[in-house]
């Protein structure tokens, strides 16, 4: 009787366990908002690699990304009842990643320079034409893409750094899919000007 | 290699499907289409790679570098503690102040219209003292998802593997020529040989010729110093070597005038210092040569392109950020 009872409790653990593991994204919030504020960590267990990777990818250095992505968490964790939960949570966190990750490097170049939204990071390459010529590029790209107009920046961002989807870009900034996809085009056609002015495109294309 | 194509209008037509090409974000037919575009159209077939190099250059993978925490249990764990300390308690005060808003609010208005008529007549030191709860709450109301005010920097706990603590990174953030510990030895004096062997073959840079020579003349030197190693000195010193050598066998075949060639001169001289050396290359090394190389190529083509370039490296190596090397 008494080791009935027991299995029984043990099956309800693992019950109450498992649905948090496979509860949507949704629940797991209202759960958060209500006071399950340990809740929270199934959100970071399943969005840390999108955040990080995004944090990664801005900052370029694995130490200042782990702080972004710490740091993206917090933020998101102490807006979460602005959060609408009719929009994909991935997204939303994607977007809050992203504004950490350019604020935490905007104050990082404050003591470096100039108008660089961000500079290189620690390199390892099979070859160092490819390392080098790799450097220049981005670095370049990246100012590049710091010196669109606003309004199709961020569009331009939540999709190459963030890899949402149009949907969930249109979703995120309030904006029809056809706005998103011309403001993309728009920003690459700039993008390639830029570059080109700067003689980038004259050479090969193997970079 | 002119752009646009022929047919204008319909490649500029097909620059917002590209776009939407390139992102896997266009319906079969739209894609049937701009296939069958490319296939016909050279101009467009190169727009679409220049896309592509600017989606790799975000987005692109970095060799040994995996976009992942090390140790993604530790992760979570790490965030839940600075949750629980930074984030915690406001979140508590301001969820509670949420859904007393309202009632506080009235209490507090109330209260102060009650002191202040009660105590009208003399001075008020308690009337003021509501408002300050209510000033509490506006910041919270108006926190908005983008703009949530960041955590204090210096109070947050980091994770034991987030290693460089800011003030480190501050420090480094200086140009590093303090390490310029011996300015005889080492760096600085191969780099200001090489520099003014290389003015000699093409013009003397120390007449304050261009602002540009100029500082590289100052300035390779101290920026290198820095950062290297006994290692990168004679790494820069055998790529110059090698550089002047090939670019030679350049100049005589009429060739350096292009950023072509420039490019083939520098991966050739790269990877021949990689396959000799055997040791790994400085990426500071790689990329001040790089630079020099290109300062070279702009006092013979006057391309002003070359010198957007050039300031673009320099930002970039007076940032402490280019480290490591290449195997």
């Amino acid at each position: 009787m008494i080791s009935l009872a027991g299995v029984t409790m043990v099956l309800i653990v693992i019950a109450a366990l498992r649905s948090l593991e496979s509860a949507p994204d949704r629940e797991i919030v209202a759960g958060v908002l209500a006071g399950n504020t340990d809740d929270f960590e199934e959100l970071v267990v399943r969005y840390q690699r999108q955040v990080f990777r995004i944090a990664f990818r801005v900052t370029r250095d694995r130490d200042d990304a782990t702080d972004v992505a710490q740091e993206a968490f917090v933020r998101a964790f102490l807006a979460l009842k602005h959060y609408d939960a009719e929009r994909p949570f991935g997204a939303w966190i994607s977007r809050i990643t992203l504004n950490a990750a350019f604020t935490f490097c905007s104050g990082r170049n404050k003591q470096g320079d100039d108008q660089m939204r961000d500079t290189p990071y620690e390199v390892k390459a099979a070859d160092g034409f490819s390392a080098v010529a790799r450097i220049e590029i981005e670095t370049a790209v990246r100012a590049a893409v710091a010196g669109l107009p606003e309004g199709i920046r961020e569009t331009f961002e939540l999709r190459a750094y963030a890899d949402l989807s149009y949907d969930e870009i249109a979703h995120e900034v309030g904006v029809p899919r056809g706005t998103v996809m011309s403001r993309l085009a728009r920003a690459r056609e700039r993008l390639r000007e830029v570059l080109e002015q700067q003689g980038f495109g004259r050479e090969n294309e193997a970079v | 290699m002119s752009l646009p194509g022929k047919g204008e209008d319909i490649c500029l037509n097909m620059r917002n499907l590209l776009s939407a090409y390139l992102d896997g974000e266009t319906t079969p037919e739209e894609t049937a289409r701009a296939d069958a575009h490319l296939r016909t159209c050279e101009a467009c077939r190169v727009v679409l790679a220049r896309y592509r190099t600017i989606e790799r250059a975000i987005s692109g993978e970095v060799p040994g570098s995996d976009q992942a925490p090390h140790d993604s249990a530790a992760f979570a764990k790490a965030v839940m503690s600075r949750i629980r300390e930074a984030g915690n308690r406001p979140t508590i005060k301001a969820r509670i102040l949420t859904w007393r808003t309202p009632i506080v609010s009235a209490l507090a208005i109330a209260a102060t219209v009650v002191l202040a008529l009660y105590l009208r007549p003399r001075p008020q030191p308690e009337p003021t003292q509501p408002a300050p709860a209510a000033t509490v709450l506006s910041p919270h109301e108006r926190q908005e998802i983008g703009e949530t005010a960041p955590q204090p920097v210096k109070g947050r706990p980091r994770k034991s593997g987030g290693a460089l603590a800011a003030p480190t990174r501050a420090q480094l953030a200086e140009p590093p020529v303090v390490a310029s510990a011996e300015p005889g030895q080492g760096m600085g004096e191969i780099a200001r040989d090489e520099t003014s062997v290389k003015d000699a073959t093409a013009k003397p840079a120390r007449g304050g010729v261009s602002f540009v020579q100029d500082f590289y003349a100052t300035r390779s030197a101290q920026t290198i110093t820095g950062g290297a190693t006994a290692q990168s000195d004679s790494v820069v010193l055998d790529l110059r070597r090698k550089a002047d050598r090939v670019r030679t066998e350049l100049v005589s075949a009429g060739e350096t005038h292009s950023m072509d060639s420039l490019k083939l001169l520098l991966g050739d001289v790269l990877a021949r210092i990689a396959e000799t050396s055997g040791e790994p290359v400085d990426v500071r090394a790689a990329l001040t040569f790089w630079r020099d190389e290109y300062a070279v190529l702009a006092k013979q083509s006057g391309d002003s392109a070359i010198q957007s370039r050039i300031s673009r490296l320099e930002g970039i190596l007076r940032s402490q950020r280019p480290k490591g090397s290449f195997e």
